[in-house]
């Protein structure tokens, strides 16, 4: 089975240390961009399996990258999950209308979340 | 060769009179002997004699009037060129062929120019004086159609005086169904009660001379949308408003970061710590780096505990305690239908509260409460950095808990009308808390709020005034029908003209609109931002002759939508105004056909350009159009479209109204019998 790709998009430098630790003990390879235009151009150079993707970042927000995706007929397929601090129900409503396929709200248990991308990625039980 | 005409029977006539004349004095003149005979003569031809003595004095008559006719004649003619002239057509003069007396024409030629040398004269002056004023309206409407901000000023009784392009685009983004426009009222928007309850506080405001007398309010719109309100007073001259400065809550939540940042540090902590929980197995390194970020995070959340907030607080306006009580002691008094009493002394104190909001929760929660006599009485407690608002009642009754947890999480209502605010949503966009619980022998409903600083009093009012925004020159009252009393005067009605374009000129045989336009007309001025045009898709071909009018066709129709979709819109455009359309009949019964269809119905009056021009030219013979256009110098530009054509008519209809005050009609009922009274008034389509 070939290793999978994911791509971690947020700007909080101690939360990507943990996501990343988390992705690497799942076995998947990380790549990391730090705002949103930098999310785009990474996701069409890589081709992740499954983009983690924070609602607040610089330049452009989760909710238009995602947007751009499911805009995009290459991207389209690829699974989202929206991490975000933003927790009120319009903003989940605005998460689930632009595309993602699974939004997450901060705090979030990091065992929940990696059962959630195993599920995703079609990875074997730890 | 009618003057020669005339000269020949009046020296006929004279001729013959002489003759007559001459004729009896020669007789009387002769000697009596020889008188005789002549008498004699004469006696026997009595009859003939008669005959032309009346022939003579027939023939005199005759001249005479024929003289007089020619000093008469002219008479309806000037009559009409000096209405015209007094209608504005200074430049028109009596000429030659006129048959005006030279002396008299001469006069009114004198008097003309003189006129026409004081209307220019008075016109530079006027132009003079208002230029300057113009320049400063305009530069008033360009930074107001570029200003960012969404304003709408309105008069004390709700008609909107100025808005800018922007307040239309938000207004138009949550109620499609509204339309903005001058001489409209703004409670077509907002309910009135919520409008009025700001206009209080912004009274109690200026009252205390407050140096930036305002106040802001949430106000939810009839659709349910909910919009942050600032309102600051608008005194001029002639007006006595205020000035609504909208904003959307989402514009205004953007940069409140609050709880989500905290969300988001403690997300990083949760992580890492269970990333040392869950794989213990990790290198040193790795485990160094996790402990750096739980010390760093745990470090920034110390710091903002206490600072509290949420990310659904409100921008609130600050009130003191003494205003906040008054208000709601009024608005409790109303809904409970008793007094009731305040404490004998209030603190001096500030909070930032939304007081329509509290109003609305504090009555909704007494309606909750089962059916019995209750003693209300209004009371505040100081609670470290918070400030208690409480509503005490005894006999002590609460809602049982499961019926509060409902409560607190649900719409309220307010008379009738749900608001889009749940009471926990109040307390949370307050930062405040919400309780109900018995104290001895009282129940008390308590609201938790934020104090604010005391602002210094001094230093507010010491602080730059702001001055209140200039006005447009809205001295002119106009007037919406339904607050226009009986019989209104035509220059202060609001008015929408209108015209149709259609399949055919047979509405009774089927054709159909295809084609509405409309303008509105407040103040004597056209307001070219306020038009209705659609197309109207139709089931109906259309006449090639009237294609040939209007250039529309079927393919232009396609997708349009159908009139039971265009014409209640068009209802609520000219809701509470006059209508005007040239030629109405016509238009109104293509209207009238389809107003079982539509269930809109238009009862209110219609004036007619055609039967006006009537009034005013009743010797003219054309009423077209065009040449009413022509005759009142109005330039015709984008004519047989319906807006085009509306546009026309609203031109031709102020220049009317002079014409029709100088004929004594100045009322809406004088004008509306007046055109009754002329012959187009009984063509019917």
């Amino acid at each position: 089975m070939t290793q999978k790709t994911v791509l971690v998009a947020d700007d909080e430098e101690n939360i990507v240390v943990s996501l990343e630790f988390l992705l690497r003990q799942l076995g998947c390879a990380v790549k990391v961009a730090r705002d949103g235009d930098e999310a785009i151009a990474m996701i069409r150079e890589h081709r992740p399996d499954l983009v983690l993707l924070d609602v607040m970042m610089p330049a452009r927000s989760g909710y238009e990258v995602c947007q751009m995706l499911r805009d995009d007929p290459a991207l389209r397929q690829t699974p989202v999950i929206m991490l975000t601090a933003k927790g009120r129900e319009a903003e989940i409503a605005r998460g689930r209308a632009v595309g993602a396929d699974v939004y997450v709200t901060k705090p979030f248990s990091t065992r929940e979340l990696s059962a959630r991308i195993r599920g995703m990625l079609d990875l074997p039980e730890a | 060769m009618r003057a020669n005409v005339r000269l020949l029977g009046v020296a006929a006539g004279i001729a013959a009179i002489a003759v007559l004349l001459f004729a009896a004095l020669a007789v009387l003149a002769l000697p009596a002997e020889q008188r005789a005979p002549v008498v004699d003569v004469l006696r026997g031809r009595g009859v003939a004699l008669v005959l032309v003595a009346l022939l003579a004095l027939a023939a005199a008559a005759f001249a005479g009037m024929q003289w007089l006719r020619g000093e008469v004649e002219f008479i309806p003619a000037l009559t009409h060129l000096l209405d015209r002239l007094h209608g504005g057509r200074a430049e028109l003069r009596v000429d030659d062929a006129s048959g005006v007396p030279a002396p008299l024409a001469d006069a009114v030629n004198r008097l003309a120019a003189d006129y026409a040398e004081r209307r220019r004269a008075g016109a530079a002056e006027i132009a003079a004086a208002t230029d300057k004023l113009a320049e400063e309206r305009d530069l008033l409407a360009a930074v107001l159609s570029d200003l960012p901000a969404a304003a709408i000023a309105c008069s004390r009784d709700g008609r909107i005086l100025l808005y800018t392009p922007r307040a239309v685009a938000m207004i138009r983004a949550v109620e499609p169904e509204v339309f903005i426009g001058l001489g409209r009222t703004i409670f077509a928007l907002f309910r009135r009660s919520a409008i009025v309850h700001a206009l209080e506080r912004l009274d109690a405001a200026v009252a205390r001379d407050e140096a930036r007398a305002g106040a802001t309010a949430l106000l939810a719109t009839r659709g349910g949308a909910l919009l942050h309100a600032r309102f600051t007073p608008l005194q001029g001259r002639a007006v006595n408003g205020f000035f609504l400065h909208l904003q959307t809550l989402e514009s205004r939540e953007e940069p409140v970061p609050g709880d989500a940042d905290g969300r988001r540090r403690i997300a990083n902590l949760r992580a890492a710590v269970e990333m040392l929980r869950d794989y213990p197995e990790m290198s040193a390194q790795e485990r160094r780096r996790f402990v750096e970020v739980i010390d760093q995070e745990s470090a920034t959340l110390a710091g903002a505990v206490d600072v509290g907030g949420g990310d659904e607080r409100w921008p609130l306006e600050d009130v003191t305690v003494e205003t906040l009580l008054s208000l709601l002691q009024s608005a409790m008094s109303a809904a409970v239908g008793a007094a009731v009493a305040l404490p004998a002394s209030l603190p001096p104190l500030w909070i930032a509260a939304e007081s329509f909001a509290l109003t609305a929760l504090l009555r909704d929660y007494c309606s909750q409460l089962p059916a019995g006599e209750r003693q209300y009485r209004l009371d505040v407690g100081e609670d470290g950095r918070y400030l208690r608002l409480m509503l005490r009642w005894s006999p002590p009754q609460l809602l049982d808990p499961a019926r509060w947890r409902d409560w607190e999480q649900a719409p309220l209502s307010v008379q009738g009308f749900r608001l889009p605010l749940s009471p926990a949503a109040i307390a949370r966009g307050h930062g405040g808390e919400l309780w109900q619980r018995i104290d001895g022998d009282e129940a008390t409903l308590c609201i938790l709020l934020p104090r604010t600083e005391l602002p210094d009093d001094d230093a507010a009012r010491a602080g730059v005034a702001v001055p209140a925004p200039q006005m447009f020159d809205f001295s002119t009252q106009s007037l919406r029908l339904s607050q226009a009393g009986a019989d209104p005067p035509l220059r202060n009605l609001i008015y929408t003209v209108f015209d149709t374009e259609t399949t055919g000129l047979q509405p009774s045989a089927g054709d159909q609109i295809i084609s509405l336009g409309g303008i509105r007309v407040v103040g004597g001025r056209i307001l070219s931002r306020e038009v209705f045009e659609s197309l109207v898709a139709s089931t109906r071909r259309i006449d090639p002759a009237a294609q040939k009018v209007h250039g529309i066709d079927a393919t232009m129709l396609a997708g349009q939508p159908d009139i039971a979709e265009v014409l209640p819109r068009f209802g609520q455009f000219c809701e509470d105004t006059v209508l005007v359309a040239h030629n109405a009949a016509f238009d109104l019964r293509f209207l009238e056909m389809q107003a079982d269809a539509t269930g809109t119905r238009f009862e209110q009056p219609v004036l007619d350009t055609l039967l006006l021009s009537q009034v005013v030219y009743p010797v003219e013979q054309g009423h077209a159009l065009e040449l009413l256009a022509e005759r009142l110098g109005v330039s015709v530009l984008g004519r047989h479209t319906a807006l085009g054509d509306a546009i026309v008519t609203a031109e031709i209809f102020l220049r009317l109204l002079p014409l029709l005050e100088a004929r004594g009609i100045h009322t809406l009922q004088a004008a509306l019998e007046a055109s009754r009274a002329v012959p187009l008034a009984k063509v019917r389509y």
